[in-house]
C-alpha cells in the first residue's frame, strides 16, 4: 500500500462533509425545540470538526504529491479533469465551512442554510473525488461502487461523528423526543450507509472479473490479483463494520427506552468500530500495488 | 491537417528480443522501475482432446509498446494542471515538468502504460518520440535498434494506408478508449 495519504485525504474528507450534512440535519430535527442560542451550540461542534478535518485531509494530500511545489497549476484542467474539478469543490468547501464558521464565531448565530449551502458543495466534490477514481484504467475503481463507497461513507462517519459532536454539546439540555430522534436518525443514515454499499457488492465483483481490462497486458498494475488477495480483509472490514451498526442499534435503544442520552458511551464504540471498517474498506481500494 | 506521428509495430515477426526495451532505458538512462518501450509476451490456448489424439491452439508471441501518443490521449484529459500535453505540430504527447505535481493521475488512466514517475524528481516522465533524435534528421532509437526492422514511425495516415488501421490485439487495450496513433500487423494468435 502507498497510497497513505490519499487513503488519509478520502477518509477525512467525507467525513468532514457528512458532519456538515448531520449539523444541517440536527437544525431541522431540533428546529422547534431550540431557540437560535441553543441551536449555536448544537451546530458548532460539527462545524469546527468540519474545519478540522477538512484542512487536516488536504494536509495529507500533499503527501501524495512527488512534486507539490507546482500545485499552483492544478486548477487549469478544469475543462476536462476530475481531479482539478475535486480540488477545486473541496477548496470550495473547506473555504464555504470556514467562512460559515467564523461568522458563527463572531454571531453568536448559525444559519442552517449556510450549513446546508457548504453540504451541497461538499456532495459535489466527493462526487469528483469518485469520478477521479472512475476514469482510471485501474479496473477495481471505475465501477459504480466507488461512488456508493464514498457516499457511504460519507453517510456513515459523517453520521456516528455528527451524533457524537452533538452529544457532547447539547445532550443534556435535549428534550427526549429530540434524543429519539437524533438517535434515530443517525442509525437509519448508518444502516443505509452500510447497506448501500453491500447491496453494491454482487454486481461490483462480477463485473471486475469479467472486465476486459483484465486481459491487457500493456497496463502495468494487476489490480484484481491484489483484490483477491485481500479477501481476508474484506470479510474483516465487514465484520468491524456491522459489529459498529449493531453497536450503535444498542445505543439507540437504550437511549429511546431510557429517555436520556445513556447511549452516548455506547456510540464512541459504535463510532470507533464503523471508522475501523471504512478505513480498512479503503485500505482494500488503494491496494493496488502490492 | 496537422502531421501526426505514430508507430507501426509488426508483432508477428517481433522476437521478443527486447533490444528496443534496453535501447530505449539507455538512451533515457532509466532506472531499474521505468521503461519508456517495453516488450511483453502474451501466450494462451490449450490441448482438447480429438479421438484419440489432442488437438492444439496454444500460442505465444511479443508485442512491443510504448506510448502511442494518442488522438484521444487520457493521459491529456485527465492532467489536473495540463503539464500532459499533446503538441500541434507532430501531436506528440509530452509532459511540462515546469507544472507537472507527480501525482500519478496520469500512470493509473493510460491503458498502455505509458507515463511512468520518476521517482528521483517526483515528476512524471514519458516517451518523447526521441524528438532530439527526429530533430538531427535520426530514427526514434527503438526503431533504429529493432534488429527485425519491425518497429516503424512516420505520419500515422502514411503508415495506416501502407499497413492497414488495425491497432487492437490480444494483451492490448481496446483503441477506442484512447485512440492510439499505432497500427498493428499482429501475430497468428493475436
Amino acid at each position: 500500500m502507498r497510497d497513505w495519504p490519499i487513503l488519509i485525504f478520502t477518509i477525512l474528507f467525507p467525513t468532514a462533509v457528512g458532519t456538515i450534512g448531520f449539523a444541517a440535519l440536527s437544525g431541522v430535527l431540533l428546529k422547534g425545540e431550540l431557540d437560535a442560542a441553543h441551536q449555536y451550540v448544537v451546530m458548532l461542534n460539527p462545524m469546527l470538526m468540519a474545519c478540522v478535518l477538512g484542512v487536516v485531509g488536504f494536509a495529507a494530500s500533499f503527501w501524495h504529491l512527488g512534486y507539490p511545489f507546482n500545485a499552483r497549476h492544478v486548477m487549469r484542467g478544469v475543462a476536462s479533469s476530475a481531479l482539478s474539478r475535486e480540488i477545486a469543490m473541496a477548496c470550495a468547501f473547506v473555504a464555504a465551512v470556514g467562512l460559515t464558521t467564523l461568522v458563527a464565531l463572531r454571531s453568536g448565530r448559525v444559519s442552517p442554510a449556510a450549513v446546508a449551502g457548504c453540504f451541497l458543495i461538499g456532495l459535489c466534490a466527493v462526487w469528483f473525488m469518485g469520478e477521479v477514481y472512475r476514469k482510471t484504467s485501474v479496473l477495481t475503481w471505475t465501477h459504480a461502487n466507488t461512488h456508493v463507497m464514498f457516499f457511504g461513507g460519507l453517510v456513515v462517519m459523517g453520521a456516528v461523528l455528527g451524533l457524537a459532536l452533538v452529544g457532547l454539546a447539547a445532550g443534556p439540555i435535549l428534550g427526549l423526543v429530540s434524543l429519539r430522534a437524533l438517535f434515530g436518525w443517525t442509525a437509519v443514515l448508518v444502516l443505509i450507509g452500510l447497506a448501500a454499499q453491500l447491496a453494491v457488492m454482487p454486481s461490483y465483483v462480477t463485473a471486475i472479473d469479467t472486465n476486459r481490462m483484465n486481459a491487457v497486458r500493456s497496463y502495468p498494475l494487476e489490480p484484481l490479483e491484489v483484490f483477491r488477495t485481500h479477501a481476508g480483509t474484506r470479510c474483516v472490514r465487514w465484520i468491524i463494520s456491522l459489529s459498529g451498526a449493531a453497536t450503535l442499534l444498542c445505543a439507540v435503544w437504550r437511549t429511546i427506552r431510557s429517555g436520556e442520552p445513556a447511549g452516548f458511551p455506547l456510540t464512541f464504540v459504535a463510532g470507533v468500530l464503523l471508522f475501523s471498517g471504512e478505513i480498512l474498506g479503503r485500505y482494500v481500494f488503494y491496494a493496488i500495488h502490492d | 491537417m496537422a502531421k501526426q506521428l505514430g508507430f507501426y509495430i509488426e508483432s508477428s515477426i517481433c522476437s521478443g528480443c527486447s533490444a528496443c526495451q534496453v535501447a530505449c532505458k539507455d538512451k533515457n538512462t532509466l532506472d531499474d522501475g521505468r521503461a519508456f518501450r517495453r516488450v511483453f509476451e502474451v501466450s494462451g490456448g490449450g490441448f482438447a482432446k480429438s479421438g484419440e489424439g489432442y488437438v492444439n491452439n496454444v500460442f505465444a508471441y511479443a508485442i512491443s509498446i510504448s506510448c502511442n501518443h494518442c488522438t484521444d490521449a487520457i493521459c491529456v484529459r485527465n492532467c489536473p494542471t495540463t503539464a500532459m500535453t499533446k503538441r500541434a505540430e507532430d501531436g506528440g504527447v509530452f509532459v511540462d515538468t515546469n507544472k507537472c505535481i507527480g501525482c500519478g493521475y496520469c500512470a493509473w488512466s493510460c491503458p498502455y502504460g505509458a507515463p511512468q514517475m520518476n521517482t528521483v524528481t517526483g515528476l512524471m516522465s514519458k516517451c518523447d518520440f526521441c524528438v532530439d533524435l527526429l530533430a538531427k534528421g535520426e530514427d526514434p532509437v527503438c526503431v533504429a535498434t529493432c534488429p527485425l526492422n519491425a518497429i516503424k514511425y512516420g505520419d500515422i495516415e502514411e503508415l495506416r494506408a501502407k499497413y492497414g488501421t488495425l491497432a487492437d490485439a490480444r494483451g492490448l487495450p481496446s483503441s477506442t478508449i484512447t485512440k492510439p496513433n499505432l497500427v498493428i500487423r499482429p501475430h497468428l494468435g493475436a
